[in-house]
């Protein structure tokens, strides 16, 4: 190297630090809108694609019950109502990609014995199924994730001896492994284009992104961060991958382009803020967040 | 002067339920109840090194190898996917899930070698409670012959030189635990009696303070009942409920109706526990939840002179996966929920704790013990999750004179075994009572055989 370029090194590390290759453009961020007031903790929001619906699960007053909750957020005096009559547990629900039906994982209990199953209902509550049960043990079955054609889903299952990420057709037949590593593979989402399927795991230390095909090859780590990096989630374009990360020591949610590059805090707050999703137009990112108190659901609109 | 109690104690025997009956109108109780709530605590003796414990009884057991006990170099069938996290205190190291008690490593000290002889959740839950398997009922039902110990809250119950007219000195956060649909023993009198039995308070998100206790049996009106107690006290005498036997089943009668009684007259001056009159940035530090808020009622009952009292986090072991409640028990689903829920509920309540209890100059007087029955498998199952391990898990404290910012005891590189300085929950019981003054003397004087030895390092 030149000596007399050396003078200019110190400007020159600093613009390559301002304006890294690959890095998302950091979007401008409109209005934060609170969508939910009951205080009550909530996981993994999921829109369906009128984007005037919303499901949820939502942990009762008593801690005793999770259930799956329906929101229509074009009147803002709606209550959530129930997505099904369930007496036991249910939760990570996602609507199909037409909005006529969800998949949740339900839960059955047989005394203090609980079994995670993955049942399909209509999205107005009706023909309940269970469609994924044990496979021959007490397995554990969750996260489903559709493809885009909604034709299959992705899903995680521990009926193999370890938690492992599978797909699966509609009607649940057809089971298919994707992953294969002693570590723990979980909360599968299927890419847009249907190429790829991003999920956490732990098999480099700590949790981390990657994607694979799902044939099941092709892996590639994602997220490279101290910390973990978990619940992915593609942009209805494809082109991003928003998920949540404690890398800046509290949980924030993260947006980076998706093969993982220009990573950048979207929420920034300092409690918590978890469970990622798109709006269905790509406009905003829906979270939970206990900024106000209690777990709330907001959407963060993302300008153009 | 007019002076009664709730419970009779050694110290209060020249207390009459004559005189706490001619006390006991409601208007009368009520006023002392908040009487006692504006009350500074009243140093009992001047000589103990702490005034109160505070137990944050963690049901169902918590990982320790994903909370204080970290093997991030163990297979990765064992460490699971949560990394550790540098505290203020070089060399100690965390969970990430702990990132606020991670900034106040300085405070506490970590036991990382506890163990004891059983794995099942009722066996282990009397032991870690009362130090001994005495007494202890499985799950399956199988009984140990030997008479059950008493708690250690309720040997301070029992010791304690209280004021006349101060609630209970022994207060349960949480109703009676349980492991399935089985009730657990281990947080009553036990040999001692019933009369030591925990005074139980909840709290419910949205609802505000309960009384689990003073629930009436259904046909039981609240005047019935007085009248029925009026009833018991005529027949019953005036030393009726401190003389003889108080572990019969008429002083039990004697002692639930007093109990009934005082908590109905009661009622509105306990809304003075309610934490909706903390200030709101107060209330936030610890989280919203019942388990944060109950640590605030924790702090508030200490504040006024509770010696001993015990935060549950839950009723039953098992999660609403499980047909439970929220607790530790996590067979399945460990990570996930340990992410979303149980890691930073604790982490909040525990550090929003912390720091109210010195910012009011009680944290050198209070000791702070969090622990659950046992730790959890360290090779983890094939449903993601851990099983019950009682040869070696963790146990945190703070304040009460400790030592902060130390590690007691070690584990081996999988966290299966002690390598060093184990303890076990007598050690822990020994200790707590030492902090609050009460040796084997006291201990004998009352009929009990001291067990476990004062974990000395910590002071």
């Amino acid at each position: 190297m030149p000596a007399s370029v050396l003078p200019f090194l110190p400007v020159c590390l600093c613009l390559a630090l301002v304006l890294r290759p690959g890095e998302v453009s950091r979007c401008k961020l409109g209005p934060l809108v609170r969508l939910t007031h009951d205080g009550l903790d909530k996981y993994r929001p999921s829109w369906a694609p009128d984007g005037h619906r919303i499901l949820f699960a939502r942990r009762e007053p008593d801690g005793s019950h999770i259930w799956q909750y329906v929101l229509d957020v074009r009147n803002a005096k709606s209550a959530p109502r129930r997505l099904t009559d369930r007496k036991e547990p249910e939760y990570h629900g996602v609507f199909s990609p037409d909005g006529a039906r969800v998949l949740f994982a339900a839960i059955t209990l047989s005394g203090t014995q609980g079994n995670l199953d993955i049942a399909i209902v209509s999205a107005d509550g009706t023909g309940l199924k269970s469609i994924i049960g044990d496979q021959g043990k007490l397995a554990h079955q969750e996260w489903p994730s559709w493809s885009p054609d909604g034709r299959r889903f992705a899903l995680t299952s521990t009926h193999e001896g370890n938690q492992e990420i599978y797909t699966a057709a509609a009607d649940g037949t057809d089971l298919v492994r994707v992953t294969q590593h002693a570590g723990l593979d979980a909360h599968p989402a299927w890419s847009p284009d249907g190429r790829k399927i991003a999920f956490a795991t732990d098999r480099w230390g700590g949790l981390e992104i990657a994607a694979v095909k799902p044939d099941g090859t092709g892996l590639v780590r994602l997220t490279r961060s101290p910390g973990l990096d978990d619940y992915p989630s593609y942009s209805p374009d494809g082109s991003r991958l928003a998920f949540v990360s404690n890398r800046d020591g509290q949980f924030e949610v993260y947006l980076a382009a998706a093969d993982g590059s220009g990573p950048f805090n979207l929420s920034h707050h300092p409690l918590r803020d978890t469970f990622p999703t798109w709006t269905p137009d790509g406009r905003g990112i829906t979270f939970v967040s206990n900024r106000q108190g209690g777990f709330e659901l907001y959407t963060q609109v993302l300008e153009p | 002067m007019r002076s009664f109690g709730l419970v009779p104690s050694h110290a209060s025997k020249g207390l009459t339920r004559r005189a706490l009956l001619g006390a006991g109108t409601a208007g009368a109780l009520g006023l002392t109840l908040g009487d006692f709530l504006t009350l500074s605590a009243s140093a009992r003796d001047g000589r103990s090194p702490a005034r109160a414990v505070i137990m944050l009884w963690l049901w169902g057991g918590p990982s320790h190898l994903d909370t204080f006990d970290m093997k991030p170099n163990a297979p990765i069938e064992y460490r699971g996917p949560f990394e550790p996290i540098a505290t203020a205190v070089p060399g100690i190291r965390i969970c990430e899930l702990f990132p606020g008690l991670a900034r106040r490593a300085g405070r506490l000290a970590l036991l990382r070698a506890v163990h004891h002889e059983s794995n099942d959740h009722g066996v282990a839950g009397t032991i870690a409670l009362t130090g001994s398997i005495s007494g202890a009922v499985g799950l399956g039902g199988a009984e140990n012959s030997k008479a059950l110990r008493p708690s250690t809250g309720a040997i301070v119950g029992r010791l304690h030189r209280g004021d006349p007219g101060s609630l209970p000195p022994y207060v349960i956060l949480g109703s009676p635990l349980h492991q399935g649909l089985k009730r657990a023993v281990g947080e009553g009198g036990g040999s001692l009696g019933g009369m030591y039995d925990p005074f139980r308070l909840d709290y419910e998100p949205g609802v505000g303070l309960k009384l689990p206790d003073a629930t009436l049996p259904d046909g039981v009106s609240a005047s019935r009942l007085r009248a029925r107690w009026d009833l018991l006290h005529r027949l019953g005498g005036d030393d009726a409920g401190t003389a003889g036997n108080t572990n019969g089943p008429i002083e039990r009668m004697n002692r639930q109706y007093e109990l009934a009684h005082a908590l109905i007259a009661s009622r509105q001056s306990l809304t003075a526990l309610d934490v909706g009159r903390e200030p709101a940035s107060v209330r936030e530090s610890y989280g919203p939840h019942r388990f944060g808020q109950c640590c605030l009622i924790a702090r508030r009952l200490v504040e006024a002179g509770i010696p001993f009292v015990q935060v549950n986090w839950s009723t039953h072991v098992e999660g609403p996966e499980d047909g439970g409640d929220g607790g530790w028990d996590m067979h399945d689903r460990y990570f996930e929920v340990m992410q979303d829920r149980h890691g930073w509920m604790l982490d909040r309540a525990l550090s929003g704790l912390l720091d109210d209890l010195h910012d009011r100059g009680l944290l050198e007087t209070t000791l702070v013990v969090a622990v659950g029955e046992f730790g959890r498998t360290p090779k983890i199952n094939d449903r993601a999750g851990r099983d019950h391990w009682n040869t070696c898990y963790s146990a945190l404290l703070a304040g009460g004179g400790i030592r902060g910012g130390q590690v007691i005891g070690s584990s081996d590189g999988r966290g299966e075994q002690p390598v060093d300085r184990p303890v076990t929950p007598a050690d822990l019981g020994a200790t707590m009572l030492a902090r609050l003054g009460i040796g084997t003397t006291d201990l004998t004087g009352i009929g009990l055989t001291p067990s476990g030895e004062v974990i000395n390092e910590l002071f």
